[in-house]
């Protein structure tokens, strides 16, 4: 069976830094799988390139079998790819009914049909009850949740998320961690970028490390996290 | 919520006869006023429909330009009466405005709005440099329209100046009110989310232009010429932006009363005192901008539910 993702030599440069340097990734339908990396590694930038918002200098991106090189930010979201960002990018001045709208009208025609939808996005991550808040009167956590729910919308097949857990209260992150599990047992497959260790470790079916733009470990969270070259990535080369 | 319908209903009705009725009461001098006031209201609120798909520019002079010289030559050169030509004005500045927003998807706020200046001056000279076709500076010369009967014309004008307001309410009920929201607030988050960007930047460009090109095709029908500096002029465009500002920006009302309040007043001041009233109409501007931030009508807002005390709406973009 084919990946639902295979990324292939992926390579891009900013200037003289290689943010990515021949990166080979694949993602099996349904799997969870947490890249790690320190600050730099390339990580964010793999999300650019493979949701559109950068082009590749070289290599491959195939979703479902198609390549996605050349094509636009938003025929990627419909082609199944959803993203959440790590500074989150909601549409502050609306309210979190409507950012979630916005996600569910590209799928369907009637507004009530659309309006229905983003309920039920909104219900699925707990935000329910706050519909008619605006996006900027919601704390960090329930700002997490609606850019989940507002993703959600789109019906991804493949999931993006850019540190979901980045910048939340620790006592929200078990809540947001079940969500994760309860989108992937709908069908979901996940892409996470993680900073917290302990995050990925529970959450992941398998973890990749990026360091310095290239694949240093790929496999199971307990082979990854003893592998000497990630700790040596994260500690420095004392520590090794 | 009841309550702000019947409002809203009542002030329609109350302005729908005033439009229709008043101008019966009135001379030539309060007609061409009327004229000139729903002139403003269309490029105001045309100007808001592309401001509320997040797009700051200050090209609507070149839209209504390019309405007044499509509309004037098809006349001129063909005898195409006056409806027709406005309509090839309309189609007209949309198709440039399609072209313009195609080109400058890549810029964004101040940068846009340089660029869509830039476009008002650049038509001005074509005009003037292809006189064999356009006159040049002379301009082009038409006959009065109604034979100079003013109500006529007036009623033309309005219905030049309801077309934006209607499309705007549109806007407002369809899925283009969370769209054009995105866009504005993020576009490639919007993206993220399947929104094809560029196709509603275009259209919202379109059908901004093409209400400014209705506005311009009939105005040198009425003054019954057309010079370019009078049709590419930079002073429309601006106030098309400052009408809409003092009204209430991505609001219904807030065009209409921006343009009917800063007509008036302005003429009101023109007429009083002489050469200072620009400078007095400046101040009052840059005071009332700081003063209220959400416009005249975010002012009527607040002081109404002061006074009537109804659970306040969330959400600010979907102020009506």
């Amino acid at each position: 069976m084919n990946p639902l993702l295979e990324v292939r030599e992926l390579t891009k440069h900013f200037g003289g830094v290689l943010a990515n340097d021949r990166i080979d990734l694949a993602v099996n339908a349904g799997e969870l799988v947490g890249i790690i990396g320190p600050n730099g590694a390339g990580k964010s930038t793999l999300f650019e390139l493979i949701t559109g918002f950068a082009k590749p200098d070289r290599g491959a991106i195939r979703f479902d079998g198609r390549s996605l090189l050349g094509r636009s930010t938003y025929e990627i979201n419909r082609a199944g790819i959803a993203r959440t960002f790590q500074k989150m990018r909601l549409f502050l001045g609306m309210t979190a009914l409507e950012n979630v709208m916005v996600g569910a009208i590209p799928r369907m025609d009637d507004l009530g049909e659309v309006r229905a939808r983003a309920r039920e996005c909104l219900a699925f991550v707990g935000l329910a009850d706050r519909e008619a808040m605006p996006a900027r009167a919601l704390s960090t956590g329930f700002r997490k949740r609606l850019e989940l729910a507002r993703a959600l919308a789109t019906r991804p097949r493949l999931l993006l998320l850019d540190e979901v857990t980045g910048g939340v209260d620790q006592r929200a992150i078990p809540a947001l961690m079940a969500l994760v599990r309860r989108l992937r047992e709908e069908g979901v497959t996940v892409v996470a970028i993680e900073h917290n260790m302990r995050v990925v470790m529970d959450l992941c079916d398998r973890i990749v490390a990026l360091h310095l733009g290239h694949v240093i470990a790929d496999g199971p969270p307990a082979v990854v996290s003893g592998d000497e070259q990630v700790v040596r990535a994260y500690l420095g080369h004392a520590a090794a | 919520m009841r309550r702000r319908v019947t409002v809203a209903t009542t002030g329609v009705a109350v302005l729908g006869l005033a439009c229709l009725g008043v101008p019966f009461l009135l001379g030539n001098y309060g007609l061409h006023l009327l004229v000139l006031v729903s002139m403003y209201v269309a490029l105001s609120a045309s100007w808001n429909i592309l401001t509320l798909a997040g797009q700051l520019t200050l090209g609507h002079a070149g839209f209504f330009g390019v309405g007044a010289y499509t509309s004037a030559l098809l006349a001129l050169r063909l005898g195409v009466p006056f409806p027709l030509g406005m309509a090839g004005g309309a189609v007209g500045a949309a198709i440039l405005a399609a072209g313009v927003g195609f080109i400058c998807l890549r810029l964004r706020g101040v940068y846009l709005a340089i660029a869509t200046l830039s476009l008002v001056e650049a038509l001005k000279i074509v005009v003037l440099n292809v006189p064999d076709f356009t006159e040049g500076p002379i301009g082009i010369t038409l006959s009065p329209v109604f034979r100079g009967a003013r109500l006529p014309a007036y009623f033309v004008m309005l219905g030049v100046a309801i077309l934006p307001v209607l499309a705007t309410v549109w806007i407002k009920r369809s899925k283009l009110h969370v769209i054009f929201g995105s866009i504005r607030e993020d576009e490639g988050a919007a993206q993220m989310l399947g929104i094809n960007t560029t196709a509603y930047k275009v259209f919202a460009f379109a059908l901004s232009a093409f209400f400014a090109g209705l506005a311009g095709g009939f105005y040198p029908h009425y003054i019954t010429y057309t010079v370019p500096d009078t049709a590419f002029n930079i002073g429309l465009s601006i106030e098309a932006q400052i009408m809409p500002i003092l009204g209430g920006l991505y609001t219904v009302a807030g065009p209409v009363v921006g343009a009917v309040v800063l007509t008036l007043v302005g003429e009101y001041l023109r007429t009083t005192f002489g050469a200072a009233n620009l400078l007095i109409y400046g101040i009052a501007m840059v005071l009332v901008i700081l003063w209220f931030p959400d416009g005249l009508v975010g002012l009527g807002r607040r002081w109404w539910q002061a006074r009537v005390p109804v659970p306040v709406r969330e959400g600010v973009a979907d102020v009506r």
